[in-house]
């Protein structure tokens, strides 16, 4: 029995060397106390968040965007790849403590930094909602998917006290939009856009109603018929099926160096071959993490992205 | 009929001390470690209700760790006796309820709702996870009954389903919604992740009550094991004690992987290690690998926490890391013997 016992003195030895290294707590200097605080509805009920809010954590890229956007940064943030891997947001968040992935933040950590706010969206954090409601006041997005991104940056702007923040966005928004569609002008008429992003073996489309698709619906783009929306915003199609995402344009939404290799794959097949896009030499290929984000940062890169393979030049 | 009269092997009390301790060890280490430590003196006085001088600590101590301590325990104990049972009624020592497909229901009925119903209560999928062992269960036994049960043919049967169980569970994940099917990956990994004192008291009656009832049937365990022959020259009433072995074993594992998803190869590797300490009898197997089961995945839960904070890992993938060499072991060593 000699291996048994060498097997529970490791494990003990293990447990001490995990014992001995605890380090001392610190205690954050600046826990303030809530004063003002004003009641708000939100997916799981209703919350009393601070007036003005000065420590907030998000718990999901979309919604430290949408703070972003309103000017607020978060002091932490858990987030979907449990790092932040869109540049526009990294080069902003250089100060932000992160906490781990959206399903699994780390409460811990959390608690360390003193939030006085935690906004996120209820897909994620619904099971965990009374332990982040321990922490500070929480307030949750009621999120579908990408097409309500419209919503969700409306439920933050209401949840951060923004609200003529966010009406300055949506103008500023709304002016980008004209301004694009004006000097499409009869372009519009002749042109049809298809959106598709690489993942696994299907041909992965952005609908009419997606974030990308919403934009592009916005400005008057006409996209194929196999594109109209639907529900979540995504269609998913066998490869058999590539023709059907045919069209003037194509823009190919990529994340990383494996949906390159998806890609690459896709232009190895006869069938992409014949694409009418392909042949004009009509394929752009963008950033899926600012094509398949979901606030209005991303959605002035998508404007920008449009200006620049539509027109051949920033305004 | 000297059979029957299995004495406790004289390292049990030893054995069964020692491992309370190291639990207890293990319980005060885990509650007080992570990315936010409480001293070990300030465990203890949080958990007896003593003032510590840091509001902090209790709600890191009674509502985040603390519960999901216990509950890393209990399912380890609920999975090291549910395998005690499997391997001592199919008289095969790499038979699970893993393996023989009661996991697998589980967890496809459990991502089922998750990924086609994700506006349901999050309550309900230990429920349907339950439903879906219990299911899984009954639908094994039946297809293997050929004149009575037979070991082999329940394995053959569970293995089959655990397959079929397993290939629906990917089409669900394939197929379903991005972010429903984030959550149920997070589930089908196996944590203990946000645990709280609600799942524990949903969980501690199946828990007592079904570990009790095995506890009470060591006895006819050990008749079982010396095969069909033996069992029926002693008497026993072989399909009825079988059922009702195999309903506490499914209960077990059932209630286990609906409180912490699927945390695999405890199952397996408890008994083995409680054999080894104390040899083959179930009276005192049972309580041994019990808490075998329960220190394994507590220190699962430890390590997942640590070793990569902020980010978890969830202990059901700790488990499997150190769970499948020693399977592979166990096969080999058993070839060879």
């Amino acid at each position: 029995m000699s291996n048994l016992r060498l097997f529970v003195m490791s494990i003990l030895a293990a447990l001490l060397i995990i014992a001995c290294q605890s380090n001392s707590v610190q205690q954050s200097p600046n826990s303030q106390s809530l004063t003002d605080c004003r009641t708000i509805q939100h997916a799981l009920g209703e919350a009393c968040v601070p007036t003005a809010p000065q420590r907030l954590v998000s718990l999901d890229d979309t919604t430290l965007a949408d703070a972003l956007a309103l000017g607020v940064p978060s002091v932490g943030a858990s987030l979907i790849e449990g790092r932040l891997v869109a540049d526009y947001l990294a080069s902003r968040s250089s100060q932000m403590i992160l906490l781990g992935k959206s399903e699994q933040p780390n409460l811990e950590k959390m608690l360390r930094i003193k939030p006085d706010l935690i906004i996120g969206i209820d897909l994620f954090s619904k099971p965990i909602f009374k332990q982040l409601s321990q922490i500070a006041p929480t307030a949750l997005g009621n999120w579908n998917g990408l097409p309500t991104w419209r919503e969700h940056f409306n439920f933050v702007a209401n949840v951060l006290d923004k609200e003529d923040e966010a009406r300055q966005v949506w103008d500023s928004y709304e002016q980008r939009i004209n301004k694009i569609r004006a000097a499409l002008g009869n372009q519009l008429q002749d042109v049809e856009i298809s959106i598709i992003y690489t993942y696994d073996d299907t041909i992965t489309i952005d609908a009419e109603n997606s974030f990308a698709g919403s934009i592009l619906a916005d400005i008057g783009i006409r996209r194929p018929k196999a594109q109209a929306a639907v529900e979540d915003g995504i269609i998913i199609l066998s490869e058999e099926r590539i023709p059907e995402i045919d069209a003037d344009i194509i823009f190919v939404s990529v994340y990383d160096t494996e949906s390159e290799q998806i890609l690459e794959d896709w232009q190895q097949k006869p069938l992409w071959n014949q694409l009418k896009a392909v042949q004009a030499g009509q394929v752009h290929i963008v950033d899926a993490n600012i094509w398949r984000a979901g606030d209005p940062m991303a959605a002035d890169l998508v404007i920008d992205d449009l200006f620049k393979y539509l027109l051949k030049a920033k305004p | 009929m000297q059979w029957l009269s299995f004495r406790l092997h004289r390292r049990v009390p030893g054995v069964l001390s020692g491992l309370i301790i190291l639990t207890l060890i293990a319980i005060v280490l885990s509650v007080g470690q992570g990315e936010y430590p409480v001293p070990p003196l300030d465990v203890i006085k949080t958990v007896l209700g003593l003032e510590t001088g840091n509001p902090d600590f209790s709600f890191i101590v009674m509502t985040l760790r603390l519960p999901r301590t216990l509950v890393a325990w209990g399912v380890g104990m609920g999975l090291a006796i549910a395998g005690t049972i499997t391997q001592g009624i199919t008289r095969n020592p790499l038979a699970s309820p893993g393996i023989i497909g009661v996991n697998a229901g589980a967890s496809l009925a459990a991502v089922t709702l998750i990924v086609l119903y994700p506006e349901l209560p999050i309550a309900l999928i230990p429920l349907a996870a339950f439903g879906g062992a219990l299911l899984v269960a009954l639908l094994i036994y039946l297809l293997a009954w050929k004149d009575g049960s037979s070991p082999v043919r329940l394995i053959l049967v569970g293995v089959g389903f655990s397959l079929i169980a397993g290939s629906l569970t990917s089409l669900m994940v394939t197929f379903g919604n991005i972010y429903n099917v984030s959550q149920a990956l997070v589930w089908l990994a196996g944590s203990v992740y946000g645990r709280s004192w609600e799942q524990l008291t949903v969980f501690l009656p199946w828990l007592t009550g079904f570990g009790l009832l095995s506890l009470l049937m060591s006895r006819e365990l050990n008749a079982l094991q010396l095969g069909d022959e033996v069992a029926r020259s002693l008497g026993s009433r072989l399909e009825l004690q079988r059922s009702l072995l195999l309903l506490s074993s499914v209960a077990l594992a059932g209630s286990a992987v609906a409180t912490a998803g699927s945390i695999g190869f405890v199952g397996l590797m408890a008994p083995h290690l409680g054999r080894q300490m104390v040899g083959p009898s179930h009276e005192g197997l049972l309580p041994v690998a019990a808490l075998t089961g329960g220190f394994v995945v507590v220190v699962a839960d430890l390590l997942g926490r640590l070793l990569f904070a902020p980010i978890e890992l969830p202990c059901g993938i700790i488990t499997a890391i150190v769970g499948a060499p020693y399977f592979l072991y166990v096969l080999i060593r058993d070839r060879n013997s």
